[in-house]
């Protein structure tokens, strides 16, 4: 329960420089998402708030704490990691009580905790057994159980769902929603699953290429990607980028590109005044909408449009953006 | 769906091949069974013979034809237990075989955990000059050796020994805790680390439970290997002789009968122990044996 700062971490390995200079406020109690690609550094910028790695230059604050410089142990920071990591050696019950041993708790706290973290992940159960006798899906829970039974200030989770086949990750994903609420623990969780993101988060970090790009709620990153890059990211199919496209008028200065989501097109059958035909290539039928993808003045363009249109593959259609979703990009594909 | 029958009828086996196949596949069983039967009667021949010699009457082990029962007279064996100095080597044969042990793994876990989890500057180097001390054959080392010792004063004590012993063990030891320490994932020492464990708290409550078994066989690897020793143990010692030493100096002239007796006593403690970690030993070397 405290705010992490975290300010213009660097990290190379060797020559690859991994992380360039990333800034981050991170609220009280809020579940924040670091979201990006293979490879992009997230995993890396986790285990230097965990204290895993050590950033070359950067200050990490948990809380007013100035932590940059402390080993794990002394952060009182919790970790699930992407292979959960339980103990084989010890019970559910041991590897829940892991942490709480370590700090010398009670016996008494120690059995009440660990019964309340088991109950809140419903592996009341389970606890007398090893880990091999575990499916994915418990495995998972007792990890999360281990690192919220410490009632750490912070938790840091790493892909913690990826392992899990994709119905039980749903569930897992509400569950969890629900329990980190409720315990109101600071959270920063690692994916590359721009829909797990979006569905947790409080707040999504983009991150690109050893930077973060935007750092804001869901609905702000959707609607108004600050880069070209996080508008390519996110959004399934992701955002049109248009260079020099027939609505410049309305464009503001520096203007190079312009962004707009496939579903923020105004359509027409028949040719009206501002509307451009589009010639249809492909046709998805999704049930709940169409999905075309067509092609005008020789750049690519995805649209989603009603499932009731009689739209036909190769045939033209008329369309034209609804102006409020107009977002334009300048020449280093930032927002303008 | 015509085509799907037409594959399916192709893809099932007609009986002929169905024969065949069954019977190749018991050819190779039976080569299978015969190889392996072959190969645990070429173990354990000699060692029966010894066990039936060494429980065996001298008039029995000199006569012919040769008995295949023992005939269960322990008087060569007592005989034997009672020959003057072969208490004190076998003695000797454990403590140097502790020694050996401890310092094994003290300085072999250590290092495997390096090798393991560690990337340093000349680690490559380091793998093969762990392997190079295996290179020199003991009888090249054993008389400079000798020289060392005496001129530090190791000449004769079961210390000195052990420390050649050690060096003879350690390759192994280092080779096998760091491969035991790399299946080991890191993320468990990680956990344990965020949990509040120090580097050396992660060790002994969570590695080292884990490679508790294996640690124990490469324990007892370098135990036998000090127990089985001859040419160092009979140049570095002459009084504090182990019993290997002891067995080829003070043996060489006595009866059969005698030999066979110590034979057996050397080669005991041995099978007793590869016998206790046969299963950290297969699991070693990825064979299961569940
Ligand atoms: N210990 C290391 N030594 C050298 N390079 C490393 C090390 N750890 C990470 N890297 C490199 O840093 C880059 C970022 O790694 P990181 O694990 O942070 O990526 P990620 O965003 O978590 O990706 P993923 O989604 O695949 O887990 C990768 O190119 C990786 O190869
Ligand atoms: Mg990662």
């Amino acid at each position: 329960m405290t705010t992490i700062t975290i300010e213009n971490i660097k990290k190379s390995f060797g020559d690859a420089d991994i992380l360039k200079s990333v800034t981050l406020d991170i609220k009280d109690q809020e579940f924040t998402v670091l979201l990006g690609p293979s490879g992009c550094g997230k995993s890396t910028l986790l285990r230097i708030i965990a204290g895993l790695e050590t950033q070359d230059s950067g200050v990490i604050k948990i809380g007013e704490r100035d932590v940059s410089a402390l080993p794990p142990r002394d952060r009182n920071v919790a970790m699930v990691f992407q292979n959960y990591a339980v103990f084989p050696h010890l019970t559910v019950f041991e590897n829940i009580a892991f942490g709480l041993r370590m700090k010398k708790v009670s016996d008494d706290k120690i059995k009440h905790n660990v019964e309340r973290t088991a109950e809140l992940m419903h592996i009341e159960h389970l606890l007398s057994r090893y880990s091999g006798q575990l499916s994915g899906g418990q495995r998972q829970r007792v990890a999360v159980a281990r690192a919220l039974a410490v009632e750490p200030d912070v938790l840091l989770m790493d892909e913690p769902l990826s392992n899990l086949d994709a119905l039980l990750r749903l569930q897992m994903r509400s569950e969890l929603k629900n329990v980190l609420e409720e315990s109101k623990t600071t959270t920063v969780y690692v994916t590359h699953d721009q829909v797990e993101a979006m569905s947790l988060a409080d707040r999504i970090a983009v991150m690109n290429e050893g930077r973060i790009d935007q750092y804001d709620n869901p609905d702000e990153i959707y609607r108004n990607p600050a880069t070209e890059y996080v508008g390519g990211f996110i959004g399934n199919p992701p955002m049109n980028f248009l260079t020099s496209p027939h609505w410049s008028n309305s464009a503001p200065d520096g203007a190079q590109k312009l962004g707009i989501r496939p579903e923020d097109f105004l359509v027409s059958m028949e040719d009206q005044v501002g509307y451009l035909p589009v010639q249809i290539q492909t046709i998805e039928k999704l049930g709940s909408h169409q999905q075309l993808t067509s092609e005008l003045e020789g750049q690519g363009l995805r649209i989603n449009i009603a499932s009731e249109l009689p739209v036909q593959q190769g045939g033209i259609l008329f369309l034209q953006p609804k102006p409020e979703k107009m977002r334009w990009y300048d020449v280093r594909g930032e927002i303008i | 769906m015509k085509m799907d029958t037409n594959n399916q009828r192709e893809s099932e086996p007609t009986p002929d091949v169905v024969a065949n196949y069954t019977s190749t596949k018991k050819v190779w069983r039976w080569l299978f069974i015969s190889s392996a039967a072959f190969l645990i009667a070429w173990v354990l021949f000699p060692i029966y013979l010894l066990v039936v010699s060494a429980l065996s009457s001298a008039d029995v082990v000199n006569g012919w034809p040769k008995s295949f029962i023992p005939e269960f007279d322990l008087e060569t064996m007592t005989f034997f237990m009672n020959y003057y100095g072969v208490l004190a080597a076998l003695k000797n044969s454990l403590v140097a075989a502790a020694f050996t042990m401890i310092i094994s793994i003290g300085l072999g876990t250590p290092a495997g955990y390096a090798l393991a989890r560690f990337d340093f500057w000349g680690k490559e180097a380091f793998r093969m000059i762990i392997l190079l001390t295996r290179a020199f054959p003991m009888p090249l080392l054993a008389l400079p050796l000798a020289v060392i010792f005496i001129q530090v004063g190791l000449d004769d004590t079961l210390f000195g020994l052990s420390l050649v012993h050690a060096s003879l063990a350690l390759p192994f030891a280092v080779l096998i805790t760091a491969s035991l320490f790399l299946g080991i994932p890191v993320e468990l020492e990680e956990a344990a680390w965020v949990l509040g464990c120090n580097r050396w708290q992660a060790f002994y409550k969570v590695v080292m439970p884990l490679a508790l078994p294996g640690l124990t066989a490469s324990a007892v690897f370098a135990f036998v290997i000090s127990w089985n020793e001859v040419f160092a143990a009979a140049v570095l010692t002459i009084n504090n002789q182990t019993l290997t030493a002891f067995l080829v100096q003070s043996l060489s002239a006595s009866p059969a009968e005698v030999k066979f007796a110590g034979g057996l006593i050397l080669i005991l403690p041995a099978l007793l122990f590869l016998y206790v970690v046969r299963k950290y030993l297969f699991s070693m070397w990825g064979i299961s044996n569940r």
